[in-house]
């Protein structure tokens, strides 16, 4: 599961929001040694981290961070077109539009990195599966964003296609190339398939979420088990959505019971809506 | 506005990932390469602890002759290249690691002058299932403006992942049954419920070639969907562990 994080509900994840922007200032300022980067009170910050940017987050079970990643819209700024326009080919699509979402600070942590076992390699796709899945719902057709090309090999070994833009140029640290990602339900799906996953990844938690399951580690417990296939009558699955079907019809208040009844549109989670 | 040989090279870029045959990629990226004035290349592949022994060769132009003089002449021994290539994984210009050499070094780089090879470019390129491709690029007249060296190492890693992805599609059997062998293994450890990161670890393939098999295979059984092809396959008696 891979958490959405919009201006709706930042202020329920306070530290783990933290947790990224410290997590962001290791990754790019102290191991790529972007020094030119802002960093605030052990943070890595930029101008793109405005009201209109969207975090998507995956946590272990005790709720420490794994993976990042931010989109944001690109229809007033967009950091590829409008800071680094000499990596945009001539005659290249505008990379700047209602249509288009920018996608930067991808990371992973490096207690992630270091873990063994099952679920090893997966969770950057987990987090651009629910990039896409956002975006799709959203009308948005192409995720654009600038890539190392250290890190290129891997890239065009991923089950995501990812284009250049225009020809890669030298910068302080290595090679940089701007980058574009052409979204369809085709290329979600196969995402999907690579990592072994076949319902919504992305989870956009709001207040009830909380109000009916205590806390964000809760919360994700919940949605992990609603989204493991029903194998066998009274699997896992079963037995939790019993029980949160029964705490649910016994909100005073009803609100809870709405959600349950809608849970089906709840994974599509629309900006704006 | 783009030069010639910029235009060369964001035409061997933005085309390479459809290009379909190996001779094809290497037909392109010598064009391009050419217009940055490096008219000779080799690709091998190589892992960190076979230095010393002559890697495979991915690719070749124009380097078959000092490829025979440098292992016949044992280069390797004394190639302050190697030791830089230890010491970290970026590219590297022959210019850098010419001051790390000592007398028979310089010897060494007489040598390749007699070749028509003043200085070279080197871009290691690492694969997702552990392997290590060395392009090696050559010239006659070298250039230090570092915007064309990094359009020549963004060449190189194209092309170098490239070449890995066929040559691991080519260590396949097609004739296993309706789908190939390399297909049967993919699609067993897909029953499994592995995923195409875990399926290249355990067959030592980066994940895309597991996708391309996988896909192959659908496409083969007349199916859309993977868990259909897993199926089939089992329905066929096809699912086979390596």
């Amino acid at each position: 599961m891979i958490h959405i994080i919009t201006c709706e509900n930042r202020h329920l994840y306070g530290p783990q929001l933290w947790a990224m922007h410290e997590e962001r200032r290791k990754q790019c300022v102290e191991k790529n040694g972007w020094v030119d980067l802002v960093v605030l009170d052990g943070g890595e910050v930029d101008d793109y981290d405005d009201s209109r940017a969207i975090y998507l987050l995956g946590f272990d079970d005790a709720m420490q961070l794994e993976v990042g990643l931010r989109l944001r819209p690109t229809d007033d700024r967009c950091m590829l077109a409008d800071k680094y326009p000499h990596l945009i080919a001539p005659g290249e699509t505008p990379k700047k539009g209602g249509d288009v979402w920018e996608a930067s600070r991808l990371f992973t942590t490096e207690a992630y990195r270091a873990k063994k076992g099952q679920g090893r390699g997966t969770r950057v796709f987990e987090a651009w599966a629910a990039a896409m899945e956002l975006a799709l719902v959203n009308n948005v057709t192409r995720f654009v964003g600038m890539i190392d090309m250290a890190l290129y090999p891997g890239i065009m070994n991923s089950p995501i296609d990812t284009r250049l833009v225009g020809l890669p140029r030298p910068y302080e640290f290595g090679v940089v190339a701007g980058s574009e990602i052409l979204l369809s339900r085709e290329l979600l799906q196969r995402v999907r398939e690579s990592i072994a996953i076949e319902s919504t990844v992305g989870y956009h938690v709001d207040e009830l979420d909380l109000r009916a399951f205590g806390d964000l580690a809760a919360v994700q417990r919940q949605v992990l088990r609603a989204m493991t296939p029903q194998i066998l009558p009274g699997s896992e699955r079963d037995e939790t959505l019993s029980a949160e079907a029964l705490y649910r019809l016994h909100d005073a208040s009803g609100r809870a019971r709405r959600i349950w009844n809608h849970r089906d549109q709840k994974s599509e989670f629309q900006l704006n809506a | 506005m783009l030069s010639s040989a910029e235009q060369q090279a964001w035409e061997f870029l933005s085309k390479a990932p459809h290009y379909d045959a190996p001779a094809e990629v290497e037909a392109h990226f010598g064009l391009a390469l050419a217009a940055f004035g490096y008219d000779r290349f080799a690709a091998t592949l190589v892992n960190a602890e076979r230095y010393g022994k002559e890697p495979p060769a991915l690719s070749r132009q124009d380097f078959e002759a000092w490829d025979a003089r440098y292992w016949g002449e044992r280069h390797v021994v004394h190639d302050p290249c190697v030791k830089l290539l230890l010491k970290s994984s970026k590219s590297f210009a022959w210019s850098d690691a010419k001051p790390l050499g000592d007398q028979r070094a310089q010897a060494m780089w007489g040598e390749a002058s007699e070749f028509g090879m003043n200085d070279g470019y080197v871009v290691r390129v690492f694969g997702p299932a552990g392997h290590e491709v060395l392009i090696r690029m050559a010239t006659a007249a070298p250039d230090t403006d570092p915007a064309n060296r990094a359009v020549v190492e963004s060449l190189a890693t194209v092309f170098g992942t490239i070449m890995l992805k066929h040559w691991e599609m080519q260590d396949d059997k097609p004739d296993y049954g309706v789908i190939s062998e390399r297909q049967a293994e993919c699609l067993y450890w897909a029953s499994r419920g592995k995923t195409d990161w875990e399926i290249g670890a355990i067959l030592e393939l980066s994940p895309r070639t597991v996708h391309h098999h996988i896909e192959a295979a659908k496409k083969r059984l007349g199916v859309v969907k993977r868990q259909e092809a897993v199926m089939k396959a089992g329905e066929l008696g096809l699912l086979k562990a390596s």
